[in-house]
C-alpha cells in the first residue's frame, strides 16, 4: 500500500510545463531552415508533426509522457498510451507504430514496471498499431509515456487552426480529469467519479477520430494539459476569431461541481491556465466551479472540432452511438478575439 | 493567530490545509500561511474569494509568499448556517448574479468617456478629470476597473498628466482599461501608457453587470 500510495503523486497533463513558460522558451529556438516537407512544425502548437512522404502520404511524429495521475499501474499504463496516441487521431491520422518512454526508481518492485507497461501495449494494440520498442532510465519518480508515429493522407490533415465564424464545437469526452484525480490523490474521491474518470481516459479517441473523417470537419485539437479553454483559445488563432462556450452544454464527471465549491481540489496548473488566458475569456454569469471545470487539466480528453453549423448535428449522433458522451458546447463567432462563456 | 508552513507542498494541499484550519477559528481571527510560488497564493485568493474572507498577500522573497486569510463576520454567519452544496450556491448564482467580491461593501467600476469634467469651460473641465482621477487614487476602496472610450482614451496615453494616478490604481488591483476603437479613431494606438486596451462587448459587459457604474459627470 505505501508503495501504491507513492506511485501516484499528482500527475498526468496537470504536470505539465506552464504555457508562458513553453513559449517564451520556444519562441527563442533557432529557426533552421524549413523543409518543404514539413508541413506541419510547431508554429501553431499543434498536436503533432507532420513530414510528407509523396503526394498521397505523410506520416505524423508525436510524444507524450508523465507522472502517474491515478494509483493503479495498469491503468495509468492504459491512460498514457491513449494520451499519447490521441495526438495522432486529433490531426486526422492512424497510429501505427509507439516506442516506450520510461522513467523508473531503482530499486522498486518490478511488477509495477511489468502492469505499467502491459497496460500501454494493450491499448496500442487496440489501436491496431505496433510496440516496438523504447528506452527507460532510472529516476526517482516514475514517468511513462510513448512515442507514436501515425500515417496521415496530407490532403487530409486536421489543424487546430482554420475554425471558420459559424462553426459549431463539439467535444467528445468530458470534463473534469484534473479536478477527480486531485480528489483521488488526497484519498477523496467518490468511487464513482473515479470510475468515470478511468473510463473517459483509457477511451481511445479512435472511434471519435473515425466519426469525424467523414465529415468536413475545420479544425482538430485534442484537450490535455492546457484546459477546454487553452486549447480552444489556441483553436481560435490570432486572426480575431472568438467563440461562445454554453455552460449547460459542457459535460462533467460525477461529483466536481462539490469537489470545487466545497473541497476546493483545485490544481497549480489550472490557475496556470487561468492566468494565461487572461482577459481573453469573458465569464457570463459562471458558477466558480464551472469556471474551474474550463480551466482544469486534461489528461488523455477528448477531441475538440469545428464543424460546419449544417452537419455537427449529425457528427454529434454519430459519436454518440458509439456509446461516447460527445456534446456540442458552443460556436464561433466573428471578429470578437474573445471566449464568451454564458449560460 | 495560526500560522501555517506550506512551503514544499503541491497545489491544492494549501487550499486543504488552511480550510480546515480557518473553518475553526472565530471572527477577526486570521490564518497566516507561508507558500513557496504565486499559483499557490493565488489559489488561497480563489478560496479567500468563495468563502468571504479576507486576504492579503505579502512577497518576501521570490519562493517565500506569506498570505493572510481573516475570519469576517460574512464568512463566519456562512459557517454557522452550515456547508452549502455546491448546487444550493449554483442555485443562488443564477437567482441573484455573480456575488460582489468583498464582503457587505458593493463593488463599483469607473467610466471615463471624456478629457473633461463638469460642463462649462473646457480647462476647468481638465483640471477637474484630473482632480478626480487623483483622489480616486488615494481612495480606500479602489474600483474594480476604471474604463476610457471615447476622449477620455486620451488619459491613459501618452503626455497624460494622470499616468501616475493610474498607475497607483493599477498597483491596488484595479484594471485599466482603454477602448481599442478609440485609440484607433484617435491614432493613440502605440501611445498607450497604461493598463490594456478593451472592446464594446466587454465595456457593454461591465455597464450591464452586477457592479455600480461611477461616471464623473
Amino acid at each position: 500500500m505505501a508503495e501504491q500510495l507513492e506511485f501516484c503523486r499528482g500527475g498526468g497533463c496537470a504536470a505539465k510545463l506552464g504555457p508562458d513558460i513553453l513559449e517564451r522558451v520556444l519562441s527563442r529556438l533557432p529557426r533552421t531552415k524549413q523543409d518543404p516537407a514539413l508541413l506541419v512544425g510547431f508554429e501553431n502548437s499543434d498536436d503533432a508533426a507532420v513530414y510528407q512522404l509523396s503526394p498521397d502520404l505523410a506520416f505524423v511524429q508525436t510524444l507524450d509522457f508523465f507522472p502517474p495521475m491515478i494509483d493503479d499501474p495498469y491503468l495509468f499504463g492504459q491512460v498514457a498510451a491513449a494520451n499519447a496516441m490521441s495526438d495522432i487521431w486529433a490531426m486526422g491520422g492512424r497510429p501505427v507504430t509507439a516506442l516506450n518512454i520510461v522513467c523508473f526508481p531503482q530499486g522498486w518492485d518490478l511488477n509495477i514496471l511489468g502492469r505499467m507497461m502491459q497496460g500501454g501495449a494493450e491499448k496500442v494494440a487496440e489501436a491496431g498499431a505496433s510496440l516496438c520498442g523504447g528506452h527507460s532510465i532510472s529516476d526517482v519518480d516514475i514517468k511513462y509515456g510513448l512515442s507514436v508515429t501515425g500515417l496521415i493522407n496530407p490532403k487530409k490533415i486536421l489543424k487546430n487552426v482554420g475554425a471558420k465564424a459559424g462553426d459549431r464545437l463539439l467535444l467528445t469526452k468530458p470534463l473534469g480529469t484534473g479536478i477527480v484525480c486531485t480528489a483521488g490523490r488526497v484519498k477523496a474521491a467518490d468511487p464513482r467519479s473515479m470510475d468515470e474518470v478511468i473510463d473517459s481516459m483509457t477511451t481511445l479517441n479512435m472511434g471519435a477520430a473515425e466519426v469525424l473523417s467523414r465529415y468536413e470537419v475545420h479544425a482538430c485539437t485534442d484537450v490535455t494539459g492546457f484546459s477546454l479553454l487553452g486549447h480552444l483559445s489556441e483553436m481560435l488563432g490570432k486572426g480575431g476569431l472568438g467563440a461562445v462556450v454554453h455552460l449547460g452544454s459542457v459535460p462533467c464527471f460525477y461529483h466536481v461541481p462539490e469537489y470545487v465549491e466545497d473541497d476546493f481540489f483545485i490544481t497549480a496548473n489550472g490557475q496556470r491556465n487561468r492566468n494565461h488566458l487572461g482577459d481573453r475569456v469573458v465569464f457570463r454569469k459562471a458558477a466558480f466551479w464551472q469556471e474551474e471545470l474550463l480551466f482544469d487539466p486534461q489528461t488523455s480528453g477528448g477531441l475538440l472540432a469545428a464543424l460546419p453549423n449544417e452537419t455537427a448535428d449529425m457528427a454529434l449522433a454519430d459519436i454518440r452511438k458509439l456509446g461516447l458522451s460527445g456534446s456540442l458546447i458552443g460556436e464561433l463567432t466573428d471578429h470578437t478575439d474573445r471566449i464568451l462563456v454564458m449560460e | 493567530m495560526v500560522r501555517l508552513n506550506e512551503i514544499g507542498k503541491q497545489c491544492p494541499i494549501p487550499v486543504i490545509e488552511t480550510k480546515k484550519v480557518i473553518e475553526n477559528l472565530e471572527e477577526g481571527e486570521l490564518v497566516e500561511v507561508l507558500v513557496d510560488n504565486e499559483i499557490a497564493s493565488q489559489n488561497l485568493r480563489k478560496f479567500a474569494e468563495q468563502r468571504g474572507y479576507e486576504y492579503a498577500c505579502e512577497l518576501i522573497s521570490d519562493h517565500e509568499y506569506r498570505v493572510k486569510l481573516t475570519v469576517t463576520e460574512r464568512a463566519k454567519l456562512r459557517l454557522m448556517g452550515g456547508e452549502r452544496s455546491a448546487n444550493e450556491k449554483i442555485r443562488e448564482i443564477k437567482d441573484c448574479g455573480i456575488p460582489s467580491g468583498k464582503a457587505g461593501k458593493k463593488s463599483f467600476i469607473v467610466v471615463i468617456s471624456s478629457d473633461s469634467m463638469g460642463e462649462g469651460e473646457k480647462e476647468l473641465g481638465k483640471i477637474l478629470l484630473k482632480g478626480f482621477l487623483y483622489a480616486l487614487a488615494r481612495k480606500e476602496d479602489v474600483p474594480r476597473k476604471v474604463i476610457f472610450y471615447n476622449g477620455g482614451a486620451k488619459l491613459s496615453c501618452e503626455g497624460s498628466d494622470s499616468l501616475e494616478d493610474l498607475l497607483e490604481l493599477q498597483k491596488n488591483g484595479c484594471e485599466i482599461l482603454t477602448c481599442g476603437t478609440c485609440l484607433k479613431f484617435q491614432g493613440l494606438e502605440d501611445h498607450l501608457q497604461v493598463g490594456g486596451v478593451t472592446n464594446m462587448y466587454d465595456i457593454t459587459e461591465a455597464l450591464t453587470g452586477e457592479d455600480i457604474v461611477v461616471k464623473p459627470c
